[in-house]
């Protein structure tokens, strides 16, 4: 067909019902291959945690030495995300789950969701690690909401270990 | 049975024909009569594109109701917009009568070929928004194999819904003018949407802190009262075997129940619109303006050449909804500064504050102000009842006419823009007497610019010339660039004289020399040309 017909052929109603039918197969056809590639987008998902401010370095350094017993509100969730990034030049910071748990549950059990939820494989490992390392009981329901949702999308392994921290939240820790 | 389904189906096949090359998009899709490509098809393509976008930010990330709810959010949403803009010519059409009202055509007939269009148009639309969350939603993790069939009735449901909606709304005149009014405001609905899922998916999925998934799980109050929202759970749990299929079957039963009824207003609309006729309907629909008698006209212009083009340029932007829409936005620029500046505490005031940065703000509203005024005397030139204008052009003097129109621009609508800035000023400095200097000051640029950009505008009988789609302000950029920089310069020689009276006074009192010269000058120029036009 010559570009001269093509511009015939669109002039018409036949033509453009054609344009219109060729565009919804394209869509089905996208659609599928979307479908297909379920992985590809559960793989997109990824928290980042910046660069943690000097602010936020200081105030660990003062958690840290038992200086401070209160964290202010708009700082809460830099510091559990100075604890949660993957980054081994902020040093050790193993200290820091039972500490947190004690002054900000809240925004630590916060934190735990926004992991389960929008997190990396290895982003959903550290949060259970974290709640049972801090017996965080702040994040229990968001644990038993994350344990109901990987139910309903069949995933075993993954609610096997949900299951596994809310255990580890009910049994009492050893005192040391 | 012949003599049923001959105009039955007569009409339906001239209606879908019809649309087929409709421009009710052309403004926002920007394609004009002539295209190869009509707007229709470029509205199929938004269509397809916001729905693509949305469903690709939420698969993989949301749970499944949250992403039903979502999708047909936007379906009815799109459904609802797309029926208000082309309501009238795909539901019902005014224009009918005129051509149709004098053949035997029984009014069901008619109600049932006006339907059978709107069926299919609709129809198109919620396939098109329904292709990829049913599809693409049927390979979640937590969904089960009724997904696509449950999701494609809860799209009929919602979009016949809202499709039926318009018409209702449509019986209610008082809303059915709200809604004319609103008709340019939805052609953008799908642009703005593509935008919004766009960039807005790109921030989110960006930032990394799951602020989307954060969303999807802990939906704020008014997402839950949406009634998509129980809706899009009902999918998703009958989909999976659980409860929910009663709720889908009622939301079925709620959109039969609707479109019927909408049916049966369409078959006494039709009824209405034979005994009136096209003409007589837009007569009544139309808003009075005042007469020309009014005092106050008589007393902001000097002829009764004047007075009438201020009364046709207050009815036209009264009645017309089209011409309001092109030009109202270009005074968005200097509000949006003002706004702005008084939002973000960056709107200082010039009489006292130094060199800061906070002085920008407000200097920069008056000469966003100042510039608007070529694209607000520009745009009054078209009308859509442009083939009128053989009387304005022999109208004993059109120049009259043109400044009676000049002033109407300036005295309805830069003036009240000025008068919201002054009030801006004032809110932000609590200085009475500065924020009427400063609104002053911005009246006597705008007013001198407003005058200028008469001279070089009218070059022909306001309200003469059809609407002339995309092209609202190309012919007119150059001189829009050039107020503005003229603009710019009177408003720097202003603040640089702020600090001295006697010098602030000589400004001004050269400010209000220019002005009636301009005047002068734009009256003579529109005399001359439109003289010899006309």
């Amino acid at each position: 067909m010559t570009q001269a017909q093509l511009v015939a052929l669109l002039r018409t109603p036949r033509g453009l019902a054609w344009l219109v039918l060729l565009t919804l197969v394209g869509a089905v056809g996208l659609a599928l291959f979307m479908a297909m590639n379920l992985p590809f987008f559960e793989g997109t998902r990824k928290l980042v945690y910046g660069e943690p401010t000097g602010r936020t370095v200081l105030l660990a350094q003062q958690l840290q030495r038992g200086e401070i017993d209160a964290v202010p509100g708009h700082q809460a969730q830099a510091l559990v995300q100075y604890y949660l990034a993957d980054d081994p030049a902020l040093g050790d910071r193993s200290w820091m789950p039972p500490v947190l748990a004690a002054v900000i549950p809240d925004a630590l059990a916060d934190e735990v969701e926004r992991a389960l939820l929008a997190g990396t494989p290895e982003q959903v490992e550290d949060a259970l690690a974290l709640c049972a390392s801090a017996s965080l009981q702040a994040a229990r329901p968001a644990l038993e909401r994350a344990r109901a949702r990987a139910g309903r999308r069949g995933d075993d392994d993954l609610s096997a270990r949900i299951d596994g921290a809310l255990a580890a939240l009910t049994t009492p820790r050893d005192t040391p | 049975m012949s003599r049923v389904s001959r105009p039955l189906r007569g009409l339906v096949r001239t209606f879908l024909l019809m649309d087929l090359r409709a421009q009710h998009y052309s403004q926002a899709t920007g394609v004009g009569a002539g295209a190869l490509i009509p707007p229709l098809y470029w509205v199929i393509g938004q269509f397809l594109t916001l729905s693509a976008l949305t469903t690709a930010a939420l698969f993989g990330r949301v749970d499944a109701d949250f992403f039903a709810a979502a999708n047909l959010g936007v379906l009815a949403l799109g459904v609802f917009s797309a029926m208000v803009v082309e309501f009238h010519e795909a539901a019902l059409d005014p224009a009918d009568a005129s051509v149709l009202a004098w053949r035997p055509i029984p009014r069901r007939i008619y109600a049932l070929a006006r339907m059978t269009n709107v069926g299919v148009y609709v129809g198109g639309m919620i396939l098109l928004q329904t292709i990829f969350p049913a599809i693409v939603g049927a390979a979640q993790r937590d969904v089960g194999m009724g997904w696509l069939p449950l999701y494609a009735l809860a799209a009929l449901a919602v979009g016949g819904t809202a499709a039926a909606l318009v018409v209702l709304l449509h019986a209610l005149r008082p809303l059915s003018r709200a809604l004319d009014d609103l008709r340019t405001g939805f052609a953008w609905v799908q642009i703005v949407g593509i935008m919004v899922v766009f960039y807005g998916g790109q921030l989110m999925l960006r930032n990394g802190t799951g602020s989307l998934e954060w969303f999807a799980a802990h939906p704020p109050a008014w997402f839950s009262l949406m009634p998509t929202t129980p809706l899009g759970g009902a999918i998703a749990s009958a989909s999976r075997g659980g409860p929910g299929l009663g709720l889908v079957a009622a939301a079925l039963g709620v959109g039969v129940l609707t479109v019927g009824v909408a049916t049966a207003q369409l078959g006494r609309a039709w009824a209405d619109l034979g005994r009136l006729g096209s003409d007589t309907a837009r007569t009544v629909g139309g808003r009075l303006a005042g007469t020309l008698g009014s005092g106050w006209i008589g007393a902001l212009t000097g002829s009764r050449g004047q007075a009438a083009g201020l009364w046709l340029f207050r009815t036209a932007l009264l009645r017309d909804s089209e011409l309001r829409s092109r030009s109202l936005p270009a005074l968005g620029t200097g509000a949006a500064a003002a706004a702005l500046g008084v939002l973000t505490d960056q709107f200082a005031d010039p009489f006292v504050a130094g060199a800061s940065a906070d002085v920008v703000l407000p200097l920069a509203a008056i000469v966003l102000l100042a510039a608007a005024s070529p694209s607000l005397l520009y745009n009054t030139l078209f009308s859509r009842d442009h083939a009128a204008a053989w009387r304005l052009r022999a109208a004993p003097s059109p120049a009259e006419l043109a400044e009676g129109v000049r002033k109407g621009v300036a005295l309805l609508v830069l003036l009240p823009a000025t008068l919201a800035v002054g009030l801006a000023a004032q809110v932000a400095w609590r200085a009475p007497l500065h924020a009427a200097g400063f609104a002053l000051g911005t009246w006597l640029v705008v007013s001198l610019c407003s005058k200028v950009a008469a001279a070089n505008v009218f070059t022909d009988v306001p309200l003469s010339r059809p609407a002339a789609r995309g092209g609202a302000l190309g012919p007119i950029a150059v001189l829009t660039a050039g107020i503005g920089a003229v603009a710019s310069t009177i408003v720097g020689l202003l603040w640089l004289a702020r600090g001295t009276p006697a010098l602030l006074g000589a400004a001004v009192g050269a400010l209000v020399i220019a002005d009636v010269i301009a005047g002068r000058m734009a009256r003579h120029r529109m005399a001359r040309i439109l003289g010899r036009r006309s």
